[in-house]
């Protein structure tokens, strides 16, 4: 291979061509993540709230039936083994496709544990039903 | 001692099939709190209801595979249910649907007949991955045979969704319970929402409970003491093991557990039925404050659950 002794003035060339690909691609990374937090923070927005009207369930013509197996529930891909349910859960498996983003894990603890009371009436009971 | 009354005004009726709690921080608030609760679960119940036949979950379950463009409340419903399928590795699975009703829960649990005759077994549940769901496209497919039951979550994301909204619309500290599903949402009393955690939700007073104070978040309770019936001479009730298809057998009657909201809570405390003697562990490695009571009444905490003397 020819190597080619560089000038202090092609080196400093070459390290602005790699800080300014460095830039792009960070700036790539925070745009795809703010696209991400923003369909996330839709789709939880959706979740909660309730339309206005209930419209009958629909039924769609045979060709729009979502494949087999195929599912957008982000974060619940198909394993061929089942997980341990007693292993703690940090986060859901990663999503194959980068269309589907992963959802925060809903089983979290509390900002604050509860506390004992004495001498308060309850407001409400929370019991077998 | 004298209780002191919380400084809160509440409401209490039914729905959803089971008691109804919603209580603010102002009293002129209340009025609207209601009617905003009531549309909530007026939604829920035309959408996610297995007892009524013109729901879209029954109509769902009749697909016999067909692809289907739901309602926001279902697919948001139904988003949840599988989420919780998730992360409790199919613990809490909404696909029990026709195990429970061949069980013989095919009713209002209030018009259920308390006896009759052996139940059929069924051998397998097919399992949440079974369930086609596109929640860009609110698109579900449920194979033919398999048949969806959203109880052990709906009311749970109700809750979540009804405080949330209050609180918001108000501005005044919300809590919505049903059926001992809580949920609170906003800036609540000082020191916290008092609650009593009891073996049966419709008497509190009886089975002598804790009091607890949670500020936010949700807090959830599932027992095998409630919603319990006989088929052929066999006690059954309503959590379902996915993995038997029949009702769980666990050590604990009674689990109750905080979570960061009341879908979590519920999640937390089905899943711990369950898991059984796994359940502290699992409780714990989460994080998850839960109080358990075994079938003697002995009871185990986690995470930071307040101790308590308990006579047993």
């Amino acid at each position: 291979m020819k190597h080619r002794p560089r000038t202090p003035a092609s080196r400093d060339a070459g390290h602005a061509r790699v800080a300014h690909v460095t830039l792009a691609v960070a700036a790539g990374g925070v745009a795809g993540v703010g696209l991400l937090a923003g369909l996330a923070a839709s789709s939880t927005h959706s979740a909660a709230n309730p339309p206005a009207t209930v419209p009958a369930v629909v039924p769609l013509p045979s060709s729009a039936s979502p494949t087999t197996g195929a599912r957008e529930v982000p974060g619940t891909v198909p394993a061929t083994a089942a997980p341990d349910p007693a292993a703690p859960v940090t986060s859901p498996p990663a999503a194959t496709s980068p269309a589907v983003t992963d959802p925060p894990v809903l089983i979290q603890p509390p900002t604050s544990a509860p506390t004992h009371e004495h001498g308060r009436r309850s407001v409400a009971s929370s019991g077998g039903s | 001692m004298t209780e002191e009354p919380a400084p809160v005004a509440s409401a209490a009726f039914t729905a959803l099939g089971t008691g109804v709690v919603l209580a603010v921080t102002d009293a002129a608030a209340l009025p609207e709190a209601r009617g905003m609760l009531e549309v909530h679960l007026a939604r829920v119940d035309e959408a996610c209801s297995r007892f009524r036949d013109d729901s879209e979950l029954v109509t769902l379950n009749r697909s016999g595979g067909g692809a289907f463009e739901v309602s926001e409340t279902l697919a948001g419903a139904l988003g949840a249910a599988l989420q919780v399928a998730a992360e409790t590795a199919g613990l809490v699975d909404p696909t029990i649907g026709r195990a429970i009703r061949l069980l013989g829960y095919d009713r209002d649990f209030a018009r259920l007949p308390q006896d009759g005759p052996p139940h059929p077994r069924v051998l397998t549940v097919a399992g949440w991955r079974a369930v086609g769901f596109d929640a860009a496209r609110r698109r579900v497919t449920v194979p033919c045979g398999v048949e969806l039951d959203l109880g052990a979550t709906a009311k749970a994301w109700c809750a979540d969704g009804a405080a949330q909204a209050i609180a918001s619309a108000t501005g005044v500290g919300t809590l919505v319970s049903l059926g001992g599903d809580v949920a609170v949402a906003g800036h609540g009393p000082d020191g916290g929402w008092p609650i009593r955690i009891c073996d049966r939700h419709d008497e509190p007073e009886a089975s002598g409970g804790p009091v607890v104070a949670v500020e936010a978040g949700g807090l959830a309770t599932s027992s095998t003491t409630r919603r319990r019936w006989r088929r052929g001479g066999e006690v059954l009730h309503h959590i379902v093991d996915p993995a038997q298809g029949r009702p769980a057998r666990s050590c604990w009657r009674t689990v109750t557990a905080a979570a960061a909201t009341c879908v979590a809570a519920n999640a937390a405390s089905t899943a711990a039925i369950l898991l059984d003697r796994a359940a502290p562990g699992w409780l714990g490695a989460r994080g998850l404050p839960a109080r358990l009571v075994d079938q003697e009444g002995a009871v185990t905490t986690t995470a930071g659950w307040p101790h308590e003397v308990v006579a047993v």
